[in-house]
């Protein structure tokens, strides 16, 4: 009876811990991760924000009795220097380039950006343009999609340029004097899906 | 003889060639197993022998071993992926159903609002107990350690969608990050018959701690209005830590390395007694009638102060981000992106540094609260049933169990369970033991089928452990009955 009880003891004991120890441990060589995995964060951050006059961007001033020209009023660009900062991740294929612009101008307003070599002075890629704004327009939103070969044109670009444009509605001439002291602003964000498997 | 060396060698052979690092528990099961003396762990009221002492192997007293979550398993978030051409093609992927994937989706639909990833491990040095008349003694010494990863799902969603998704909103990504100790304890446990209906029990021990990581409050939030003009991000917490590390900080001091402090040995770490703690079980076990007992306990009311190789880092920034103003490019053009980049980013820095201090910190033990019945059908058979609740950084976790407890031939004692645990409805448990002259072999766990595929647990636990007891006559039937608070085999 005795050797029966130890015996059934022992073998049920050594079974069980037999079984608790045949576990699968498969899933657990992380070496057989496949790539990629499907994770796409989408990131976005604000860039820039400015609200102007008119004037604000004229450098040499114009007399108010001036009209507007029909092609438009070039203003001074905005150039931006990006020696030193790098806007290319290889986790990011598009880019989008957002605006938000609001015209409290009594004229249509256009603006666009480009990519400049600073050695050649010459642009490089496309011109990026919003089209027309009408006057009155409170944070219409203008979206700018950046590919892969747009974005190895602002890597080897020295320098941004974001040009404003005002210009005439329709064919109604307006004078400088009426605009010069009204305003618009541009609030500029970015956003990008990132592929966080080309960074693993 | 012959054979309890055979059955016990056969039984340590197979544990050890499979490997202990298998074994995951602190089972409920355990609690109303008959003539096992690690009963008084969970309930000090509780010591399973009728009378004479025990000793437990030196070493290899008890091990006990866990892992839980909150009703979410690995393979919820990396499983085998399955081949699907049209989206291959799509995305130029190479996933097959060999392959391993991170499936971020599925993790997100298995995981709740608030979510934990629990581990602890406990290893008794040595053990001895003896009870004799009314009165239980027993003193041990154990190395514990325990670890807890918590998270929300929000944090899971920001890294699956990024921040555009909430523009408009307010994110706020829940508390978030690790609690983990280990220490070393010295327990002195006492029980005392009161009468032959209540029995009352008591441990104190005497804690060293050895290190620590405690995460308190940490989480921040990034407020955007619809259109993203600007991000408000905040943060706060605090994370302690005591260790044999050195933080390495750069020039905007921040924290730029970790590195073991030099000359400290792994020696000095194990005897390092400059963090005590203190903590307490109570236990009550009263008899309702000759079949039905009813019993509570509370184990691990403890704190330990922390007080070698201190860093306290607290974080408490906001900073409001607009990107570059334009109307004030602060240069004649063109003007520089880069200067105005190094300026956003040293305040940044500066905004969410956080301050270091090396003052003390103080840590509580998870403690566990207990209440168990346990109802005798015949002198071979019982039902039970138990309720715990485990309280740990602040946040209450329950598990109910439901166990059979029969004792046979004089020398096997088994129990098997079914328990709901922090969600999960799949835990069934067996807990067996038995005694072959002197040697005690017992193992119990609240899941006996997650060690199969621990990818797919989520609650995983074990208690093994060998004693040696002498003079505890649990194989007489009589005994037990002359001794109604035993809690030992009838």
């Amino acid at each position: 009876m005795t050797k029966k009880r130890l015996s059934i003891s022992g073998v049920l004991m050594s079974v069980i811990a037999a079984m608790l120890f045949s576990c699968n441990l498969d899933d657990f060589k992380l070496n057989e991760l496949a790539k990629p995995v499907d994770i796409v964060p989408v990131v976005y951050a604000p860039i820039a924000y400015g609200t102007f006059r008119v004037k604000d961007l004229l450098t040499v001033p114009i007399p108010d009795a001036t009209p507007i020209p029909t092609g438009g009023l070039s203003l001074d660009p905005f150039i931006m220097g990006k020696t030193g900062v790098t806007f290319n991740s290889i986790a990011i294929d598009s880019v989008y380039l957002q605006n938000h612009f609001t015209n409290d101008t009594p004229i249509n307003m256009e603006f666009s950006y480009n990519f400049y070599d600073g050695t050649t002075g010459l642009p490089i890629g496309q011109t990026f343009a919003s089209g027309i704004i009408p006057p009155g327009v409170k944070d219409t939103l203008i979206q700018f999609k950046l590919g892969r070969s747009d974005q190895d044109n602002l890597l080897s670009a020295s320098n941004i340029i974001l040009r404003f444009r005002p210009s005439n509605v329709g064919n109604t001439s307006i004078l400088y004097g009426k605009v010069k002291n009204t305003y618009f602003s541009i609030k500029i964000a970015f956003y990008a899906p990132v592929h966080i498997w080309k960074l693993m | 003889m012959k054979t309890v060396i055979g059955s016990f060698t056969i039984f340590i052979s197979v544990f050890f060639l499979m490997g202990t690092n298998h074994l995951y528990s602190q089972p409920n099961t355990l609690y109303f197993m008959k003539g096992i003396p690690q009963t008084k762990d969970i309930n000090p009221a509780r010591p399973g022998i009728a009378g004479g002492f025990y000793f437990s192997m030196p070493f290899l007293s008890k091990i006990d071993l866990s892992a839980n979550t909150n009703n979410w398993s690995y393979n919820d978030l990396i499983h085998r992926g399955s081949f699907n051409p049209l989206s291959n093609t799509l995305n130029n992927t190479f996933q097959t159903s060999d392959s391993l994937v991170i499936d971020i989706d599925k993790f997100r639909a298995s995981i709740d609002n608030k979510n934990f990833a629990f581990e602890s491990a406990a290893l008794t040095i040595l053990e001895g107990g003896y009870k004799k008349g009314d009165d239980f003694f027993s003193v041990s010494i154990t190395e514990r350690e325990f670890g807890e990863l918590f998270f929300s799902r929000n944090l899971i969603d920001l890294v699956k969608r990024g921040n555009y998704p909430y523009l408009g909103q307010t994110f706020y990504s829940g508390n978030f990050g690790v609690n983990m100790q280990h220490y070393r304890e010295f327990t002195f446990n006492y029980s005392h018959d009161v009468n032959k209906k209540l029995t009352v029990g008591a441990a104190a021990k005497i804690l060293f701690g050895m290190g620590a990581v405690h995460t308190n409050g940490m989480n921040f939030k990034i407020a955007s209005p619809a259109i993203g003009d600007y991000l408000d991000v905040s943060t706060s917490g605090k994370v302690n830590i005591s260790g044999p590390v050195d933080f390495g900080y750069n020039s905007s001091g921040l924290i730029s390395s970790v590195h073991r402090i030099p000359n400290y040995s792994i020696r000095d770490y194990l005897t390092n007694l400059k963090n005590p703690g203190i903590a307490f079980d109570f236990g009550v076990a009263y008899r309702v009638n000759t079949k039905t007992e009813l019993s509570a306990s509370m184990i691990d009311l403890g704190v330990i102060g922390w007080k070698s190789n201190v860093t306290r880092l607290t974080e408490n920034g906001n900073f409001l981000y607009r990107g570059v103003n334009l109307n004030n490019p602060g240069q004649t053009q063109p003007f520089q992106l880069q200067p105005i980049v190094n300026a956003l980013r040293d305040s940044l820095i500066s905004e969410f540094k956080p301050d270091t201090l090396g003052s003390n910190f103080a840590t509580l033990l998870p403690t566990k609260i207990y209440f168990g019945i346990d109802h005798q059908i015949n002198d071979v058979l019982s039902f039970s049933g138990l309720g715990r609740v485990r309280i740990m950084s602040n946040r209450v976790h329950t598990s109910l169990t439901a166990a059979a407890n029969a004792y046979l031939f004089d020398a096997l004692s088994i129990s098997a369970s079914y328990s709901l645990m922090e969600s999960t409805f799949d835990n069934i448990g067996l807990g067996i033991g038995f005694k072959i002259k002197a040697v005690q072999l017992y193992a119990a766990s609240d899941n006996l089928f997650s060690p199969f595929h621990p990818a797919k647990a989520r609650n995983m636990n074990l208690r093994i452990g060998i004693n040696f007891i002498f003079g505890d006559g649990t194989d007489s039937k009589k005994r037990g009955s002359l001794n109604p608070n035993c809690h030992c085999p009838f």
